[in-house]
């Protein structure tokens, strides 16, 4: 063997190496992208449970309650569902008048309706 | 054996340890999202649980006087002041389809009212056969005595 030339084992350590850490490298990256997803799912799960808990609450409270929040993403009120507009859902308990709500938004117990509307 | 060859061995079994630790460790992060989704099942279930009880102690209702015509109850409520229970709402709600009610509360349900020495005096829904389930009580007054109301959601 030449002094400039090296063994088969070193190119096949090499060799292997490369694919190793290219492995863990793609494998770290789907992982990010999976925590990024679950992240953004939860903000919006969260998001709309406290929609839910405030209208709840609006209606618990009888006549007359009034809050004032905000939403960090778009909700539209359907029958019994609120859904994000990333499609993140979840139940309310009253009767609400429909609509859709972004940013600044206040819900009204008026005569045990629920008013849910921008402001 | 050429010096080569050993370190070549040494390289082959320290990366077959490494992979063995990649892969047990693959296997544990893997199983966090399915943790974190049971998690996030439980709080929003537990969450649903608190606005039910809520609206069944503190409401009468939608329509407010739905005991007249039950089939046209929209939102449940049973209360005829806060934290005091409509006996008259109350033996409606127990006598709806329970397919009917499970669709307003969105799980499975058992729904109880006992005293407070722990006798039950009203029971509704179906008992636990799944694998989550929450149970919440509240205080309340029920025909002119102290009593419990528990409602258990589960799927």
């Amino acid at each position: 063997m030449k002094k400039s030339q090296v063994s088969v084992e070193t190119l096949l350590m090499i060799g292997v190496i490369i694919v190793f850490f290219i492995s863990i490298a793609s494998f770290a990256f789907y992982k990010n992208a999976e925590t990024k997803n679950t992240e953004d799912y939860l903000d919006r799960k969260d998001n709309c449970l406290k929609i839910s808990g405030l209208i709840s609450e609006a209606y618990s409270n009888g006549d007359g309650t009034l809050i004032i929040s905000r939403t960090k993403y778009n909700i539209t009120v359907e029958n019994d569902l609120l859904v994000d507009d990333n499609g993140i859902s979840c139940y309310y308990y009253a009767d609400v008048i429909s609509s859709s709500i972004n940013d600044n938004f206040r819900i009204r117990n008026l005569d045990n309706k629920i008013i849910i509307e921008n402001v | 054996m050429s010096k080569a060859q050993l370190a070549a061995t040494d390289f082959f079994i320290g990366i077959t340890i490494f992979i063995i630790l990649i892969v047990a460790l693959t296997l544990l992060l893997n199983k966090y999202p399915l943790m974190l989704n049971q998690e996030q099942d439980r709080n929003e279930m537990l969450t649903t649980a608190y606005q039910i009880s809520d609206s069944i102690t503190k409401t009468p209702g939608v329509p407010g006087k739905w005991e007249d015509n039950a089939s046209s109850l929209k939102v449940i409520g049973l209360a005829d002041s806060d934290r005091t229970l409509d006996k008259n709402k109350v033996i409606n709600f127990t006598g709806l389809d329970y397919n009917n009610v499970k669709d307003l509360v969105n799980y499975d349900f058992y729904f109880r009212i006992l005293y407070i020495n722990n006798t039950d005096t009203i029971i509704s829904g179906r008992q636990f056969n799944g694998t989550q389930s929450i149970v919440l009580r509240r205080y309340v007054n029920y025909n002119d005595e102290k009593a419990i109301m528990e409602i258990t959601l589960w799927k």
